[in-house]
């Protein structure tokens, strides 16, 4: 295994625990480090943090309270229909 | 927001994976919806975990917000969704494939191509758990599980 040297500042309680830990395992204080570590990644890689509250309540549409998001469907079919919304605002092309 | 490969299968990921319908983002975005407080919290309830949009499910909920809402809402929830860790799920030749597969074999549901996509994506990505207020969806049998679970 390819290792670097670092060094790094503990508080003190921190460097005690961690010589204590080391010698009480007998093992390196550099080898509890890296275990720490090593766990430390694998739980913050597997479930990232994510956040997805940032699309709540951004239509604040005036209005009485609807259903269109079971009708969405429907809704576009209107939309889209001879006659709809889109006919009303760009014209369909005559086919005949 | 990131986009998921195309084949990458959910069951690799650590964490847990929804599939999520335009009928929860648009109930989740609209606070004039009845549905708002469940899909907003069903929403919040994915934190830690990953939530996948597929592209044609994008595509539907932008499009509908355009025509229903304004362009000016349009912006403001393409630009909130970018800034999220929704993962977008593209479609690529064999998912349309699937999606026609499934648009056949459901024929009389008539679930049309957004849904039939969406269905899909969960057979790509393993994923047997889906965010929709459309009940039909919970008609389909992934191959790979018993049931499809349909929340909130």
């Amino acid at each position: 295994m390819n290792m670097k040297k670092t060094m790094m500042y503990l508080p003190t309680e921190m460097h005690a625990y961690l010589a204590d830990e080391a010698e009480r395992r007998g093992v390196s204080m550099a080898e509890i480090a890296r275990e720490a570590i090593a766990e430390y990644r694998a739980r913050t890689e597997q479930v990232p943090k994510h956040d997805y509250t940032a699309i709540i309540g951004i239509i604040d549409d005036w209005g009485p309270p609807s259903n269109d998001s079971e009708r969405i469907d429907e809704l576009l079919d209107e939309y889209y229909a001879v006659g709809g919304g889109w006919d009303r605002e760009h014209g369909f092309v005559d086919s005949d | 927001m990131s986009t998921t490969p195309s084949g990458v299968g959910g069951t690799e990921s650590m964490a847990l994976s929804t599939l999520i319908d335009s009928s929860v983002l648009v109930a989740a975005a609209n606070t004039r919806e009845t549905h708002h407080l469940e899909a907003a919290h069903a929403i919040s309830s994915l934190a830690g975990e990953r939530a996948i949009i597929p592209i044609t499910i994008l595509t539907e909920t932008l499009g509908f917000v355009r025509t229903r809402y304004g362009l000016d809402h349009h912006r403001r929830l393409w630009a909130r969704l970018q800034a999220t860790s929704f993962e977008i799920f593209p479609a690529d030749t064999s998912l349309l494939e699937e999606a026609r597969r499934i648009d056949e074999r459901y024929a009389d549901i008539g679930y049309g191509f957004a849904d039939c996509t969406l269905l899909a994506s969960c057979e790509v990505l393993r994923t047997a758990r889906v965010l929709s207020f459309d009940r039909r969806l919970a008609a389909y049998r992934p191959s790979f599980a018993s049931v499809l679970e349909v929340m909130p």
